[in-house]
């Protein structure tokens, strides 16, 4: 089944899935950055995001998309390589939401049975393919965008500026390091990379749209939590939580399920787009039925996400940013700069 | 993919309900804590007072009502140690999310409030917008003196201290608006303090002035005129009225607009912080013995007396914190930390001795708008 989705449709899953990082982002990685700099870092994440994908942009200008035999050995290491990283993501994304769900949603309830239960509807979400996945997150991104709108409405007279610092106070080196650490968690950069074939019309222009308004969400996002919080985000784990139950409106005391729901939806579209992703790449270049795939990840991500779920150690180790910004690194800009140089060396050799 | 999200939906209703906690937590046998009231004892422990719904039957076998509210004191080596406890009183497990206000006793307020404030901080049930509040006793003191058969004291309290955008004499903080202040103002801030009076045999609260911190522990009280300066330093004072005498009689403006810009020039040694104030107020009452239309010159010089009385209380809120207690509750420093970061940098360690050396300046400016129904002349 070669389904395709449009360029619009296929930003708006991106668009919900890298909203979730914000939403779902802990100060613990942002350490020595104060307010303004995390504002501030948005821009620089944007150039970073525009540098590390350029290769992969200029692979599919020059080679096109149908460039090679899809069981050769170089797409099957790709498609191992790719396969990782996404199940990597996947896990990380899981667990996150297992940590948010444990502490903030039912901070007294075990919470592995709706770990089980997410998994095993975004495994059949991924079984049912890309168009369904891109139907829905153009359904959600509505009402995520106007429930993103409400709160910052009802945030509004909350901002104090004075909770703004100086940029650059503890020096340039945590303001490059945090939004490295954010290019590292953006696993959509490796999703573009392998997109291509399933995604119809101009690439590059929607991805030029999709970086500026997610920067723009986050940008907004980051200053909302940095003037209203101001140095107690530092201290929370889920700080863009925190300013959504600060949010008061009529008589509900705190918009913190707002957020929630939210939360739900987009990691919802995130894992289904990730498990769907491996099994396309795995079945494509060895010949495996996408259904076997398809369980398989659903399976080994369940007892992964079951063994990280039982202790916070496990899951700081885990989510470590090294980890992540190793594999959007070697998966995104140097395996397209190895293609490049392969495909220029056969060129050279044909000539 | 439409079958699958409402499967997925409804399965998660189902599952949550199907939870093994979802059958034995019912409300009833959870305490839904409203207001919690800490005092440290003198082995270092806790004594924490819960004020909780009571959630059982409404009337005794009598037929007499049962109070609305239950109060439980409970002790422990710490806070959350204490609140958990209280299930063994009558098998409920507390719940916080509910809880209004925090309120401190005196000697925790000496001792240093701030590790018995880290458990609201870190327990996902407590909202970060819970006020928080000191009171001269004890706070299990208070809250027996306070409550009463048909009242909620902490909804009374936490009512009282939302509102005080509305009145310049009260002052309010939340805990995440606490904890912000504590990081980030030179570890300075306030609480209102609250206490009660007696009113025709029943006993009400009220806000009666603001305490002072440093480092978490009680420096100062301020008086409700303090406390007025107080919230238009730091903004906060967006309605309420302006007390003055005019013509050797009480007069009152109420503000309606307000607009504070605060600036501080460091270019010379010490820094220069300049606050300047302007208000849009209607007259609210003057010597009405002699009702009678005041005349522009009568207008212009009301708003002079109102503008001298917020200016001195003003600077003397000035010269009691930072040359007597030497204690950044304003949170003016942060403006050195925004506008000249080197120096705030290079001057943090002492920024005490450079706030006492500052000079402040205060200009307040007051348009009256309306002078209300009298035009008798």
């Amino acid at each position: 089944m070669n389904s395709k989705i449009s360029v619009f449709q296929f930003y708006s899953i991106l668009l919900l899935t890298r909203l979730l990082i914000t939403l779902t982002y802990t100060p613990a990685y942002t350490k020595d950055i104060t307010a303004s700099d995390m504002i501030f870092q948005t821009v620089l994440r944007l150039v970073f995001g525009i540098i590390i994908t350029v290769p992969v942009f200029w692979l599919n200008k020059k080679y096109g998309i149908e460039r090679r035999d899809k069981k050769s050995t170089f797409n099957k290491i790709k498609a191992i390589i790719f396969s990782a990283v996404f199940f990597y993501f996947s896990v990380t994304t899981v667990s996150r939401l297992d940590l948010f769900a444990g502490t903030v949603v039912f901070p007294e309830t075990d919470v592995k049975f709706l770990l089980l239960l997410v998994v095993a509807f975004c495994a059949y979400g991924a079984y049912l393919g890309i168009e369904p996945i891109a139907r829905s997150a153009v359904l959600f991104i509505i009402p995520v965008l106007m429930s993103l709108a409400f709160i910052c409405l009802m945030l509004v007279k909350k901002v104090d500026l004075l909770n703004l610092t100086p940029l650059f106070y503890n020096g340039a080196l945590p303001v490059f390091k945090t939004a490295l650490n954010a290019v590292g968690r953006t696993v959509e950069y490796a999703v573009i990379a392998v997109s291509f074939p399933f995604v119809t019309g101009n690439s590059k222009k929607g991805f030029f749209i999709w970086m500026a308004v997610q920067t723009l969400l986050t940008a907004v996002i980051f200053f909302f939590e940095g003037t209203i919080l101001g140095a107690f985000s530092r201290m929370q784990l889920f700080p863009v939580y925190t300013i959504a139950s600060i949010a008061q409106c009529l008589f509900f005391r705190g918009l913190g399920t707002l957020i929630t729901g939210m939360w739900i939806l987009c990691a919802f579209l995130k894992i289904s787009l990730l498990i769907f992703l491996q099994s396309k790449l795995i079945s494509e270049a060895f010949g495996v039925k996408k259904t076997v795939v398809t369980v398989t990840v659903a399976v080994l991500l369940s007892a992964v996400c079951l063994f990280v779920s039982g202790s916070v150690a496990r899951f700081n180790f885990l989510d470590t940013s090294y980890i992540k910004f190793v594999l959007i690194i070697l998966s995104v800009p140097v395996l397209a700069i190895a293609e490049l140089i392969g495909e220029r060396a056969k060129k050279c050799v044909k000539q | 993919m439409r079958k699958a999200v409402i499967i997925l939906i409804s399965l998660l209703c189902v599952g949550t309900m199907l939870n093994r906690n979802a059958f034995k937590e019912d409300i009833s046998n959870k305490a839904v804590v409203q207001g919690v009231g800490i005092d440290i004892n003198d082995d270092g422990t806790y004594s924490v007072t819960l004020e909780i719904i009571n959630t059982e039957n409404y009337s005794n076998a009598d037929g007499t009502a049962k109070p609305v509210m239950n109060l439980h004191t409970l002790k422990g080596k710490t806070v959350s140690s204490a609140i958990k406890s209280a299930y063994m009183i009558d098998g409920k497990i507390p719940l916080l999310s509910q809880n209004r206000v925090i309120i401190i006793g005196k000697e925790l307020t000496e001792k240093g409030i701030m590790p018995s404030l880290d458990f609201f901080i870190r327990d996902a049930e407590n909202y970060p917008t819970v006020q928080i509040a000191a009171v001269e006793g004890k706070a299990e003191d208070f809250f027996k003196n306070a409550s009463s058969e048909t009242t909620v004291v902490s909804r009374n309290i936490e009512k009282i201290l939302i509102t005080s955008d509305e009145d310049t004499k009260v002052s309010s903080i939340t805990l995440s608006e606490l904890v912000n202040r504590f990081k980030s103002s030179g570890s300075s801030f306030y609480m209102p303090i609250i206490s009660t009076f007696k009113e025709k045999d029943k006993q009400e609260v009220m806000s009666n002035g603001t305490a002072v911190f440093k480092d978490g522990k009680l420096v100062c009280d301020l008086n409700e005129e303090e406390t007025s300066a107080l919230n238009f330093l730091c903004n906060k004072a967006r309605k309420g009225a302006v007390n003055f005498r005019f013509d050797d009689v009480p007069a009152s403006i109420s503000i309606i607009k307000s607009k504070v810009t605060r600036k501080v020039d460091f270019s010379s040694e010490n820094p220069n912080f300049s606050v300047k104030i302007k208000l849009d107020a209607d007259l609210a009452e003057m010597d009405c013995d002699t009702a009678r239309n005041p005349s522009e010159s009568d207008i212009k010089a009301m708003g002079k007396y109102a503008e001298e009385k917020i200016k001195y209380d003003i600077e003397a809120l000035c010269n009691k914190l930072y040359s007597e207690k030497k204690v950044d509750a304003v949170g003016l420093s942060r403006l050195i930390y925004i506008y000249y970061p080197d120096k705030y940098r290079e001057k943090e360690k002492n920024l005490s001795e450079i706030m006492t050396d500052s000079q402040y300046s205060v200009e307040v400016e007051i348009c009256i708008r309306r002078i209300g129904q009298d035009y008798s002349s």
